[in-house]
């Protein structure tokens, strides 16, 4: 194949493409709509399918070919109505389409792919439905065979109003080098003739076309055997060249009789013939270069020829008769269209009506093409012909959605350009962008000689940064590109699977990278998978919910915050992030406190971990999961990032966060070992300063790793310089470059260095932490030798959910970097990702995490990260609150746990002191009568004890009385002895052993500790409580209790309770704003001191939830007065301490007055 | 052939010119940590990330060999890369041409450009000091000096041939 015909086919195999992938769409709406489809879908099918069988025949590919030309024969019958779009018919093209997608992918091979099978079962449609329509062959026949009627038809023009066009008219309208003559148009038996044969197929067509005044046929002998009908419109580029170049068409009915091997012959005779003064343009039927002609016998072969010859030359050259040529005119609009107007130069000429043919259709000759280079796909006009572009306009104007894609916009001029050029392109913006930054840094000396440059300077800054913008935009691809193919993708599966999927696709016009988008393909397939797999029910589950019966599903593109967002939507069953833990607790993956410090979120991105998709059960389970980490890490290679969220039952969104570009990216620059790095921003979290003198406190060893102590997390910790192998000069500026140390050494001289700053009476620097901290401290006089100023940086970056800081000794800039590809030398290099060169003109490497994380062997797996959790464990019960608990037991040898705060004190006294009065015991002591209560009696618990005796029997042994901590109230508890006092946190258990008044019991030093309700126990035996709760009722009312203590959770939940609310308990601020985004309350009562989000936090976020006027009360162990005015600013009603049930309600109260 | 030539300590050594890019003063150039030692890191010229190769490391040279000529200011030689020799010399661009990165090599000095006949250039002796016959391509007597034309891809790490 010489080199023009490779050039060639390639333009075939674009084509190509271009026509399969609005095929797929069309047929999708097809199998859709059934017999309802619109005539114009079914006709821009046909025109697909048959230019690629007409092409395919041009290169000689015989099986796509044959391929296309069945479905083509199929397509026709549909057309015609002879055949009904049943699912058979559309299962059995789209099938077909697959394989022709398949040989075109790989052109060279499609000879050797094996198509027979899709022809069979086209075939067998075929069979099936048409009567005596047989073999191919016959099909094949059958246009011929119908066109004598169809000219007859379309040879009538006064029908046609606008046909009349006179020819002179148009010639005027022509430019001088145009030499054909415009004449009664003569787009003639169009297609139609190949393609659409019946009268009902062109019935339908014929509005559209009305507007199109062509439909003229040029007479010709009734004798000549009619040949096909080829529109002119097909051949738009060819046309204007024609026209530029002053060629005509001729329609040539070459021999009917003949063998095939006898046609060929002709055939290629004809070309040889021709081919100093025009050429075949194309040929009806269709034929392959290399083919035989053998099927061809008896069957009318027709040429398009295009050339310069008048026909009478023509007739004599090929040694033909003038009945077997025919002229066809170049109908009138079609000229015009594609006709450059006059007064051009041939030059211009010739290029606009390439510009013309832009909006036409493209041929295998095609020169300029729509837009293929940097937007393939999307801007491209309707690939049918002329007639139907207008049509299509015609269609947009009137508002009509007539096909899925909409009529195709405006057509901007465009040009194809190779990636490879456009590259090249951005890689010398790229240049031209480092040549203005180290001019704009020389001109500022510059600039105080010659105050003119500055402007100049300016100038060319705001130029190259347009252009560098311009040059990116270029890159840029519609995400559509990857979008579309999500139709058939969706319909297949849910076919597969039973079931009904409504995929709707918005924002497919917003650009991407086309780096970006090559990438997007796999993950968002395996997502879409997924859904239709695991989320969407099967119908009849989802009519039986409630929900529609096809499931819907959402699949868009929009831009936020500098970001494109891809989000992925469904209203399936949703994930449950509950069985998601329940599973990857089972697996190992996490630890049984992970899951439950995790919140929904984690738990749910744990559908990302590989071990956890990989799992067949897990995704039965969690309803996602296949190949997620495959997402994952392929969103993450891309620079982005991957979130979910679901709602069991209702449904579930995944969005992917993209980069626009990967071309230019945001980085932060470095310093570590005197030299610079480039971080890239996507993945920091945020950058930490550390004074060298606070740097032993802040970082800590665990197990052999330094870390640090962030907030609650302790982030792993590396060293750059340490991890690439870089010799320190530490301090900075004391030079001997010998003195390599590691952090360890560093931490060692930070300790002294503290000892000394202690000793010396001067405070140490307080570590600020904050986010992107980016001082310029190339100008900061300070000398670094002075251990107290030392300062090192800790990036905290996050990979893959994993976060780990990286220790630099300087951040330097942040700068928009131009990515440049890493020299093969480096490849090995994990710690490296690409090169750029930064402002300066120096390379500079830019840092990979993900490899620098491996490299520094830093292991986020299941231990280790367990361990970080339980260290997180370990300081959130630290900072529980610990209850001061009086330990008692009873005379029947229970104990019981009174917290302190409740108690007001504890007498020791005689049991001769006891006395009963109207059968109720009292004690005198101190002068008073206090009612004794012995708590075990009360709340029924006498049996448990081990000693059963009667309390009041006990002999002579000193009895102790609890008098509680509640005013105006002469009571007591007894019990027989204090056992101890003790500082500890109470991990309450609720539900072992219940008993009224009875709040639970507790294990302490082993032994069962019960928690007795005071107020409640009081009011058991009978104890007039000197109530506020009586004017207090609530009820109906919903209050929320946050305390991370559940003993004094309980506690608090049980004396709201008692007046009536109705409770809701959360363990720490984030449970507790779940909640209250989530449901209606009118009241919160928060405790002050506790992990993840404090009580303060939480009063600091209430405004943002629906909930901005919800009375706030603070219950705290400790109060204060400073406290108090703390929680007054936080907006809080009050402030009480955490047992102290009536001054609680006594604010409740008073809040009702309110 | 025209051979640009230039030393190396006492070495007079030479590359074929249709290889040869361009060649600088050598300027500051950012190693790459890890890398190998006779890689001396990465220069910008002109937008362009050039790998540049320490040519006395990469020979072998011991560490006291190589600071005998530190004072010396020194020359990037920057080469061409296969795709750039292809669109000169295709058989050349196949043959001895394989890199496709950008690549300079850091000389002491410059000396002429040479032309010499195919014919006269010689297997490499025996009994070289300072470069091993591996990256040798031949040489050629001068004046009573031996020229040494370089293998390049053999010094860029690309030796397809089995080395002695």
């Amino acid at each position: 194949m010489s080199e023009e015909d490779d050039e060639l086919l390639g333009m075939f195999v674009q084509e190509a493409s271009e026509h399969l992938e609005t095929i797929e769409p069309d047929l999708l709406t097809l199998e859709e709509n059934g017999d309802d489809t619109e005539p114009e879908i079914i006709n821009r099918l046909f025109r697909g399918v048959h230019s690629i069988k007409g092409s395919a025949g041009f290169f000689g590919l015989t099986n796509i070919t044959k391929l296309s030309h069945i479905m083509e024969n199929l397509l026709g019958k549909v057309r015609e109505r002879t055949m009904s779009a049943s699912p058979a018919v559309t299962d059995s093209l789209l099938s077909g389409l697959d394989k022709l997608k398949a040989m075109i992918g790989d052109v060279s091979a499609s000879g050797s792919v094996d198509a027979s099978e899709e022809v069979r079962v086209i075939q067998a449609v075929l069979d099936g439905e048409s009567s005596g329509a047989g073999g191919a062959a016959k099909a094949d026949a059958k246009p011929a065979a119908e066109k004598p009627p169809e000219t007859k038809k379309d040879a009538s023009p006064p029908e046609d109003p606008v046909a009349q066009p006179a020819p002179e008219a148009e010639v005027s309208g022509e430019p001088p080098v145009a030499e054909a003559p415009p004449a009664p148009a003569s787009k003639a038996a169009p297609k139609a003739a190949a393609s659409k044969a019946a009268p009902k197929a062109a019935a339908p067509k014929a509005p559209p076309k009305a507007s199109v005044p062509k439909e003229a046929v040029v007479s010709m002998s009734a004798t000549a055997p009619v040949g096909a009908g080829f529109d002119l419109g097909n051949y738009s580029e060819i046309v204007a060249d024609a026209i530029v170049h002053g060629r005509r068409f001729f329609l040539f009915h070459l021999d009917t009789e003949g063998t095939g091997p006898e046609k060929r012959v002709r055939f290629n005779q004809t070309k040889a013939l021709l081919s100093s003064v025009g050429k075949v343009v194309d040929t009806d039927p269709a034929i392959a270069g290399d083919q035989d002609l053998e099927g061809y016998s008896g069957v009318v072969l027709d040429l398009l020829i295009t050339t310069v010859l008048e026909e009478d030359l023509l007739v004599s050259l090929l040694q033909t008769d003038s009945s077997r040529m025919q002229r066809l005119e170049i109908p009138v609009d079609l000229a015009r269209k594609v006709a450059p107007p006059k007064g051009m130069s041939p030059a211009e000429a010739a290029r606009h009506a390439q510009a013309q043919a832009d909006t036409t259709e493209k041929v295998v000759e095609a020169v300029v093409e729509e837009d293929v280079g940097f937007k393939p796909r999307l801007r491209r006009p309707d690939p049918g012909s002329v007639a139907i572009v207008t049509t299509g306009k015609g269609r947009e104007m009137s508002g009509g959605g007539a096909s899925k894609g909409g009529g195709p916009p405006a057509v901007e001029e465009t040009l194809r350009v190779s990636v490879s050029l456009l590259d090249e392109l951005i890689n010398m913006a790229g240049e031209l962008v480092l040549a203005r930054n180290q001019m704009t840094r020389a001109a500022v000396e510059v600039q105080t000689q010659f105050p003119h440059f500055g402007p100049l300077i300016q100038n060319l800054d705001s130029i190259t940064s347009r252009i560098q913008e311009k040059v990116m935009q270029a890159r840029m691809q519609p995400v559509s590109v990857v979008f579309n193919k999500f139709p058939r993708i969706v319909r297949d599966l849910a076919r597969k699977l039973e079931k009904k999927i409504d995929l709707e696709i918005r924002g497919g016009e917003v650009d991407l990278d086309k780096s970006v988008i090559e990438h997007l393909s796999d993950p968002l397939t395996h997502m879409i998978r997924n859904v239709a797999d695991h989320a969407i029910e099967l119908p009849q589950e989802r009519t039986q919910i409630g929900k529609p019966e096809a499931g819907q599903v959402e699949l868009a593109a929009y831009h936020e915050n500098g970001l494109v967002n891809i989000s992925l939507s469904d209203d399936g069953a949703g994930i449950d992030a509950e069985r998601v833990k329940q599973k990857a607790l089972e697996r190992g993956q996490i630890t049984e406190r992970q899951a439950d410090a995790m919140s929904e979120e984690d738990a749910l991105s744990l559908i990302f971990a590989p071990g956890l998709s990989m799992a067949k059960k897990v995704s039965d389970v969690s309803g996602r999961g296949v190949g997620m980490d495959v997402v994952r890490t392929n969103i993450e290679k891309l620079g982005g990032t991957v979130s979910v969220q679901s709602k069991v039952g209702k449904g579930t969104t995944i969005i992917l966060k993209l980069p626009l570009t990967l071309a230019i990216i945001p980085a932060m620059i470095v310093s570590s070992g005197n030299q610079r790095f480039a971080i890239p921003e996507i993945g920091l979290v945020e950058i930490v300063r550390i004074a060298e003198s606070d740097r032993a406190n802040q970082i800590e060893t665990v197990g052999n790793a330094p870390v640090l102590r962030l907030r609650n997390m302790l982030l792993p910790l590396v060293d750059l310089a340490d991890v690439l192998g870089v010799s320190r000069v530490w301090p900075p500026g004391t030079g001997s470059s010998d003195r390599r140390e590691r952090l360890s050494d560093r931490r060692a001289q930070a300790r002294k260095a503290r000892e000394a700053a202690r000793i010396g009476g001067s405070a140490g620097l307080a570590a600020s932490s904050g986010l992107k901290e980016v001082p310029d401290r190339r100008d900061e006089p300070v000398d670094r030798r002075d251990p107290n100023n030392l300062v090192a940086y800790v990036m905290v970056l996050n990979v893959g959910g994993n976060e780990f800081g990286m220790v630099v000794d300087e951040v330097l800039d942040s700068e928009e970097i131009v990515v440049k590809p890493l020299p093969s030398y480096f490849k090995d290099n994990l710690c490296f990702s690409a090169t750029t060169i930064l402002g300066d003109g120096s390379v500079a490497l830019i840092i990979d995490y993900a490899g620098l994380m491996e490299q520094a062997k830093i292991n986020f797996s299941n231990v280790e990260r367990a361990t970080r959790m339980d260290l997180d464990e370990e300081r959130r019960a630290a900072l529980r609150e610990r209850q001061n608990i009086i330990l008692l037991e009873t005379g029947t040898g229970l104990i019981m746990g009174i917290v302190h705060s409740m108690v007001r004190r504890v007498e020791k006294i005689s049991p001769k002191l006891l006395d009963t009065i109207g059968g109720l015991p009292y004690v005198r002591y101190d002068g008073r009568t206090f009612r004794a209560v012995y708590p075990d009696q009360v709340m029924g618990l006498e049996g448990m004890g081990y000693s059963g005796g009667d309390p009041e029997e006990e002999g002579d042994a000193d009895l102790c009385m609890v008098v509680p901590n509640i005013p105006n109230i002469q009571a007591g508890l007894i019990f027989s002895r204090i056992i101890d006092t003790r500082e500890t946190h109470i991990d309450l258990d609720c539900r072992a052993i219940r008993a009224e008044g009875l709040f639970g019991s507790a294990q302490i030093d082993d032994r069962v500790v019960l928690f007795p309700d005071v107020n409640t126990v009081l009011v058991l035996a009978g104890i007039e409580m000197p109530h506020v709760q009586a004017q207090v009722d609530r009820t109906g009312l919903r209050a929320l209790v946050v305390d991370d203590t559940p003993f004094l959770r309980a506690l608090t939940s049980n004396y709201l309770q008692s007046v009536g609310f109705e409770v809701e308990q959360a363990e720490d601020g984030h449970v507790a704003l779940t909640k209250l985004k989530n449901s209606e309350f009118d009241l919160l009562v928060t405790d002050l001191n506790m992990p993840g989000m404090d009580g303060f936090e939480l009063a600091h976020e209430v405004p943002s939830t629906i909930h901005a006027e919800i009375p706030m009360i603070a219950t705290t162990s400790s109060i204060s007065s400073d406290v108090e005015q703390k929680c007054f600013k936080a907006g809080f009603v009050s402030c009480v301490p955490a047992i102290d049930k009536n001054r609680l309600l006594k604010v409740v109260s008073l809040m009702q007055e309110r | 052939m025209l051979i640009s030539t230039f030393t190396l300590g006492e070495l007079y050594l030479g590359i074929d010119i249709v290889l040869v890019r361009e060649i600088n003063r050598s300027m500051e150039c950012t190693p790459v940590p890890g890398s190998q030692d006779y890689i001396r890191g990465m220069l910008n010229i002109r937008g362009r990330v050039i790998t540049l190769f320490d040519l006395k490391k990469r020979l072998g040279w011991s560490d006291d060999e190589v600071a005998d000529h530190a004072t010396i200011k020194q020359y990037n030689v920057i080469m061409k890369t296969h795709s750039e020799v292809l669109k000169i010399n295709p058989a050349l661009a196949e043959s001895k041409c394989p890199w496709e990165d950008p690549v300079g090599l850091a000389v002491d000095q410059l000396g002429d450009v040479r032309e010499i006949v195919d014919d006269n250039i010689l297997p490499p002796p025996a009994n070289m000091r300072g470069i091993s016959a591996d990256f040798v391509h031949g040489v050629v007597e001068f004046e009573r000096n031996l020229l040494i034309i370089l293998d390049v891809a053999t010094v860029l790490g690309f030796d397809e041939r089995p080395s002695g």
